[in-house]
């Protein structure tokens, strides 16, 4: 975080530590309810935030579908029927296509 | 001058002798003085009583309850008399700050002696290296909790050893003939004694006959020399009083005693692994009297030493990582602290004030004493020159045997002798550093600091360059200004400071905050409040500390035990919370590595809390993860006070977690029964003690895991008398409900012989356990009521249904519970027939008890066993028993009356008219109390005089009552609002008297009154006449009641306005909602918040009562009124309104949707806030009914202010959007959501993502069939292909 070198240190960390008790940021909106809210959101697997980029977004999507065709049993006859397989067949495959639903992750560089 | 030089010579040496003469005899004298004669732990409580935890279990009205009995005080009448002033002040809880240690009793003020322990070794930190040598490990702390176990022992022997031989020298001379002698031998006795008792405090510092010494002493020379390398020896790391013995040795030329030795030699060596802290001799180890009274006592005494007991430590230099710079094992450098530069050498006040915690008195007796000593100093020799004559005169040497006082106060005249000028007089410098007793100003928007603040945050007050001080400096003032915000801070200071705390953790280090919050947790003045923000700080660093705290666990456990033993709930629930975190982060081995050793500590306090402790890192970390730990420590051999810890934790565990200990309990049972048969009877007891804890935790199961202690157990009570007997019966008794009824009928046949035997014990303590082990018994299913009969009650009335129990009221309690519990097995008329003689008893608690003890029995069993001679007896003791109460509390005699009259319903009818006799009687008394309780006792039995047909009575009552509305004490008042309201509720409005129409007007001036009791009492009768008989009364006086219902709906018991609320919904119901709803909307008017918050509750309640219909024409209509008040009292009438009518919205939807369109276009945030919640009720009410298209409409108009910063409007918002997700489906919040969650602009983004993760909570599985439709690209498969099959 800061750097490590004796001669800096002082300086550093003292400069440091000036920013940690600032109080730059308004006090308002980092203790209200919204920010207990959003913590609790950040609980729940699949929940986003302004930095998910379209693969994770997309993955969660791909889950929650799968998961759901698992979860309603006459989709997943339907399913069955449609692609003339048995229905723990579907259920399986599902199941499986959650691992990775989308394929390997694109390079993080690639991707920004 | 040759004579003259002999002659002085002679006069030394005489003197010299008649020294040591002085020196021989009172040399005992002294050291009885300084560590004083008496046991030390006279006073303490050498052991936790039998049954502590029922002790815990008090709550706290009820230690209220016995506080109020234990003290005499005027009657409440009197009190209720006084101004309310300061009484309301207390009820809102204005109470001033308690210091902790006000309200410790001895055994919990220990904690004061235990020592923040040095920190440890991380043996997980290290890997595979060996220890270095500085560090504290495990068999270094082991090895010195041993020598002190020794030390112990060893002394206790030898003060054993020497009682013994003045007994035997006693006895011989005594045996010798002469009178004379006799009396001589005696005197003597005694003086042997109080010698052996004094040598013994001795023994410690100088005495230099015992073998342990001998080897000590050959320690000790290699300790004195420096340059041995000492290796982790064990007297580096905390100065034993062992270690103090030592210098005691000839090694030293002079006599010292531990008071003048230098704290540190040999710690040179290794003194940057062992903060300072612990190193002064101010820090031995606990238990030491000298230390126990941290008081000024020490500004008296001789030696600078003695001054600084550990409370004048100067923590805030704990654990820092400087060495002492000058501290050489030299013989005299008394003044060496830690803190190099400031030492006592000159202590002046200002120093003093930033070094040393001072009270104001300190303060002032130190001013005092300087100014003494200001006058008194001794003579310099060049004054003393001046003033004698320079012949005649010869200086002599100072004998040998001089020492020089060394006060600090005196010492620092050693500085300013004046050079020069005359020494007379000199006008005294004004020294501006010196500050008194104004407080300097902290810099830095820092909060007060209180006097004894400075001791700890005193560095924070020198204004020292930041650029001067390195990087661990700046670190800890950083820290111990956070600190000091959290502490003494205003709310949001303390909410910033704990949170930077909270979140720079592991940059700020383990080391560094622990060693500034652990002190001041130990601060002796410290306050409730503290403490809990302390505490509170140490939970939050925990968490992100993590692995890093393991050093310090055993220093958190320290300041932490304590808290277990609080007599506040929540300071236990606290400690326990913190000791959780703590074992989860630094892990089991870690906690039982800091924890082991004090287990066979040799202070029962350290073991007692340990033992506290232990349970909670069982509870934390699963039971099975410590059994092989307890299974070892509860067979050790080496001391039984392992074994004893061992078990109490197994005691404590199954106190702590209740049921949970099922799974476990056959192990937990096999790993403590040896402790039956243990040879140590404290192992014993607690043995039988944990034994109980653990059956009362798994009841009703695992009698089978108990199979092996029964035979010990029923074996022991043969053989055991006194405490353990105590003990072992209450194991029994928690065992024997368990039991099958075949097993448990044998069983308590067996005990009952020895209960029955122990019924007459003197001993309080034995019968409680014994009546409670009776109850246990008794309510087991296979003991016949027969039995009961003939065997216990004989012998259980004779024993215990006597005066004495019923004042105690431990004893009290337990006695009525029992002797329930008998009755469910035998009946009321058994039970109720023996004791009914008693309510005419002269003795007014046990009337009480008799008394508490027939309703019980008669509430649980009804009163069909009850024959004509006992009804009439039961009665006649009843009202004499209710005639004769004094005390103020009333409330056992009402219960206990009211409830025989119900039981024994219709057979009451002949004796109603004795009854209302007294009662009529009574409402006439002088006294207040008496009046009240008449007027309490109507509405207890007007349910039973309306069975028996008695209305006529009833209504004779009621205008009795009617004409005593005049009453003036409130208490009396309320009462008689509540005895009419009784009267009014079992007869009807229609045969009331006096009628309606006369009550009602009469009610109207008393709903002024402004006591709750009061109040509460008349509006509900007011309310029940609006309910059932509004038609008697005038529209009028309706309106007149509104007008006075407004000011109640300012009252400060919830209750009241409820009840007034309720109230507008009957009046408007019975007189049309117009004129109520008029004066409701000019309500909304006034100023006062609260007073329109109700006002719009009852808005909505009105409509609600009158239909929506009656009420939003005219409600809509105020909201043209062009006032900010008004208008959001009308939007928040329409929330509270479509709260409460739910579905029958959807006929007003289309209705008020203008003005919502309006109020959430407005400026005013409020407006918008307010109607996005009417907006949410109104969605959430509608939800499913097809009203789609105008809520399509309003959320247009709540979208856009999803961007407000403003908490309550932001919350209005997403909830109005959530109620739009109930209502309109989960796809089209989604498609409003879709535009902004990867919108260029983070802030919008950030907004987005959140209303898509409450959405995506609210209704993930909703979501599927409408998320976007995802291109694929390169390698990764976005598309969803399963969605376009068809079939």
């Amino acid at each position: 975080m800061y750097p490590d070198e004796a001669t800096t240190r002082g300086v550093a960390s003292r400069v440091y530590l000036d920013n940690v008790c600032g109080t730059s940021v308004a006090a308002s909106d980092r203790f209200n309810i919204n920010s207990q809210l959003e913590h609790l959101q950040a609980k729940y697997v699949g929940t986003g935030h302004a930095d998910v980029n379209r693969f994770e977004w997309a993955v969660n999507i791909q889950r929650d579908s799968y998961a759901s065709y698992v979860g309603h049993y006459p989709i997943l006859a339907y399913f069955a029927i449609a692609e003339n397989e048995s229905i723990g067949r579907e259920r399986y495959n599902f199941m499986q296509k959650m691992l990775l639903p989308c394929g390997k992750p694109p390079d993080r560089d690639q991707e920004d | 001058m040759e004579t003259m030089d002999a002659d002085i010579a002679r006069v030394q040496e005489e003197r010299r002798q008649k020294e040591a003469e002085l020196a021989a005899l009172s040399s005992l004298t002294f050291d009885r003085e300084l560590y004083g004669i008496a046991n030390r732990f006279e006073g303490y409580e050498r052991s936790i009583p039998v049954n502590e935890d029922e002790e815990e279990a008090q709550d706290p009205t009820e230690r209220e309850v016995a506080r109020k009995l234990a003290s005499y005080t005027a009657p409440k009448s009197v009190l209720a008399d006084l101004p309310r002033g300061e009484v309301t002040d207390e009820q809102l809880g204005f109470k001033k700050p308690q210091r902790i240690i006000d309200r410790e009793d001895d055994y919990r003020k220990k904690r004061l002696n235990r020592i923040i322990s040095p920190d440890r070794n991380d043996a997980f930190a290290m890997g595979d290296k060996t220890p270095d040598a500085a560090v504290r490990t495990y068999a270094d702390i082991m090895r010195e909790e041993a020598l002190k176990r020794d030390k112990e022992e060893t002394l206790r022997l030898i003060a054993k050893k020497k009682e013994e031989d003045a007994e035997r020298r006693a006895k011989e001379e005594s045996t010798a003939p002469t009178k004379a002698q006799i009396a001589t031998a005696s005197v003597a006795a005694a003086a042997a004694v109080t010698q052996s008792a004094g040598s013994k405090r001795r023994n410690r510092w100088d005495q230099n006959v015992e073998p342990e010494e001998v080897k000590k002493a050959k320690a000790g020379s290699e300790w004195d020399n420096p340059d041995a390398t000492p290796g982790p020896s064990r007297w580096d790391a905390t100065p034993t009083p062992g270690h103090a013995s030592m210098d005691a040795t000839p090694v030293a030329a002079s006599r010292r005693n531990r008071w003048d030795e230098t704290p540190t030699p040999g710690r040179a060596s290794d003194a940057d692994a062992t903060p300072a802290g612990g190193v002064t001799p101010g820090a031995t180890p606990a238990g030491m009297t000298w230390d126990a009274t941290p008081k000024l006592a020490g500004l008296a005494t001789p030696t600078p030493k003695k001054q600084r007991s550990r409370w004048d430590e100067t923590p805030a230099t704990m654990g820092s990582a400087t060495p002492m710079p000058g501290a050489t094992p030299s013989v005299f450098t008394p003044g060496v602290t830690p803190m190099g530069g400031i030492e006592l050498a000159t202590p002046t006040p200002g120093h003093i004030a930033l070094r040393a915690p001072m009270t104001p008195e300190q303060y002032n007796m130190l001013r005092w004493e300087k100014d003494i000593e200001d006058r008194n100093r001794p003579l310099s020799d060049e004054e003393l020159e001046a003033m004698f004559p320079m012949e005649g005169y010869k200086i002599l040497d100072p004998p040998a045997s001089y020492v020089p006082i060394r006060t600090p106060a005196r010492k620092l005249l050693a500085t300013p002798t004046p050079l020069g000028g005359t020494p007379l007089y000199s006008i005294p410098e004004e020294d501006r550093s010196q500050q008194y007793d104004v407080p300097k100003e902290a810099a830095g928007g820092l909060p007060m600091m209180k006097p004894e603040d400075y001791q700890y945050f005193g560095a924070l007050l020198s204004e020292k360059e930041e650029e001067e001080m390195t990087a661990e400096e700046s670190k800890e003032r950083k820290i111990m200004k956070l600190l000091l915000k959290v502490k003494n801070g205003t709310p949001s200071q303390r909410k910033t400071a704990l949170r930077q705390l909270t979140d720079k953790a592991r940059e700020l280090g383990a080391g560094p905050l622990f060693n500034q919050i652990l002190p001041l947790l130990m601060s002796p003045t410290l306050e409730d409040q503290e403490r809990h923000l302390l505490v509170k700080v140490i939970d939050r660093v925990l968490y992100k500390l993590d692995e890093l705290v393991r050093p310090f666990v055993h220093k958190i456990l320290v300041v932490i035990e304590p808290l277990l033993i609080d007599e506040d709930y929540y300071a236990r629930v606290e400690g326990r919370e913190i000791i959780s975190n703590l074992s989860k982060a630094a892990g089991l081995a870690t906690m039982i590595a800091a924890m082991r050793p004090d287990i066979d500590n040799i202070d029962e306090y350290v073991r007692n809390t340990t033992a506290r402790a232990f349970s909670v890192v069982a509870s934390a970390l699963g039971i099975p993860a410590l059994l092989p730990f307890l299974k070892a420590v509860c067979q050790s051999k080496k001391s039984w006070q392992a074994r004893h810890t061992g078990i109490k934790i197994v005691q404590q565990i199954a106190i702590l977690m209740g049921c949970a200990v099922l799974p476990h309990l056959k192990s937990l049972v096999e790993i403590i029964e040896h402790g039956l048969i243990d040879e140590n009877q404290k192992v014993r007891t607690i043995t039988a003690l944990s034994l109980a804890a653990l059956a009362e935790a798994a009841a009703p199961y695992g009698i089978e895991s108990f199979d092996s202690v029964l035979k010990p157990l029923w074996k022991g009570i043969r053989s055991h008398r006194g405490k353990v007997l105590a003990a072992f019966l209450k194991a029994i008794g928690f065992i024997i409900p368990l039991m099958d009824a075949m097993y448990a009928s044998y069983y308590t046949k067996e005990v009952m012989v020895i209960l029955i035997r122990e019924f007459q014990s003197p001993d309080e303590e034995m019968k409680k356990i014994v009546l409670k082990v009776v109850k246990q018994c008794v309510s087991t299913e296979g003991v016949e009521a027969s039995y009961i009969r003939q065997e216990i009650l004989p012998e259980f009335f004779r024993n215990f249904w006597v005066r004495r129990m019923a004042l105690d009221r431990r004893n009290y309690r337990q006695l009525v519970d029992t002797t329930v519990e008998v009755a469910n097995k035998v009946g009321v008329a058994d039970i109720v027939g023996r004791v009914v003689e008693d309510l005419k008893d002269e003795s007014e608690p046990y009337r009480r008890m008799v008394m508490e003890t027939i309703e019980k029995v008669v509430a649980s069993l009804g009163a069909s066993d009850i024959d004509a001679r006992l009804e009439e007896l039961l009665i006649d003791g009843i009202l004499y028993a209710f005639q004769e109460q004094t005390s103020d509390d009333a409330n056992v005699m009402l219960n206990g009356f009211g409830t025989v009259v119900n039981a024994m319903g219709q057979r009451v009818k002949p004796y109603l008219p004795q009854i209302c006799g007294t009662i009529k009687w009574r409402l006439n008394n002088k006294s207040a109390k008496v009046r009240q309780q008449a007027a309490d006792l109507i509405s207890r039995i007007a349910v039973v005089m309306k069975q028996c047909h008695e209305e006529q009575l009833m209504g004779h009552l009621g205008v009795v009552l009617y004409e005593y509305l005049g009453e003036e004490y409130p208490e009396v008042l309320g009462s008689i609002l509540g005895a009419l309201k009784a009267i009014v509720n079992v007869i009807g409005m229609t045969k009331m008297t006096p009628p309606i129409k006369d009550l009602l007007p009469r009610l109207t001036p008393i709903l002024k009154n402004r006591h709750e009791k009061v109040q509460e009492n008349c509006i509900d009768l007011v309310g029940r006449i609006a309910d059932r008989g509004a038609e008697f009364v005038p529209a009028r006086e309706w309106m007149r009641i509104c007008f006075e219902l407004l000011e109640m709906l300012k009252a400060h018991k919830k209750g009241i306005r409820r009840a007034t609320v309720n109230t507008f919904g009957y009046i408007a119901k019975a007189i049309g909602p117009q004129d109520v709803l008029a004066t409701l909307l000019n309500n909304l008017k006034v100023q006062e918040r609260q007073n329109r918050v109700c006002t719009t509750v009852a808005i909505a309640i009105v409509a609600e009562t009158c239909s929506p219909f009656t009420v939003l024409p005219a409600l809509m209509n105020e909201y043209r009124v062009p006032e900010l008040n008004v208008q959001n009292g009308v939007l928040k009438s329409l929330s509270f309104l479509f709260e409460y009518i739910g579905e029958m919205g959807k006929d007003y939807i289309y209705a008020v949707t203008p003005l919502l369109e309006d109020a959430l276009m407005d400026r005013d945030l409020v407006h918008r806030q307010t109607a996005a919640s009417a907006v949410k009720h109104m969605a959430l009410g509608v939800a499913g009914l097809g009203c789609e298209d105008a809520l399509i409409h309003l959320l247009n108009f709540v979208w856009p202010n999803i961007f407000e910063t403003s908490p309550h409007v932001i919350n209005a918002v997403m909830e109005a959007i959530e109620g739009m997700r109930v209502a309109l489906g989960p796809a089209i919040i989604l498609s409003y959501c879709l535009q902004g969650l990867f919108h260029p602009a983070r802030k919008v983004r950030e907004v987005y993502w959140k209303i898509y993760n409450s959405l995506y909570i609210g209704a993930q599985d909703g979501l599927v069939a409408a998320y976007p439709v995802l291109e694929d690209d390169g390698q990764n498969c976005y598309s969803r292909p399963e969605l376009m099959m068809f079939v």
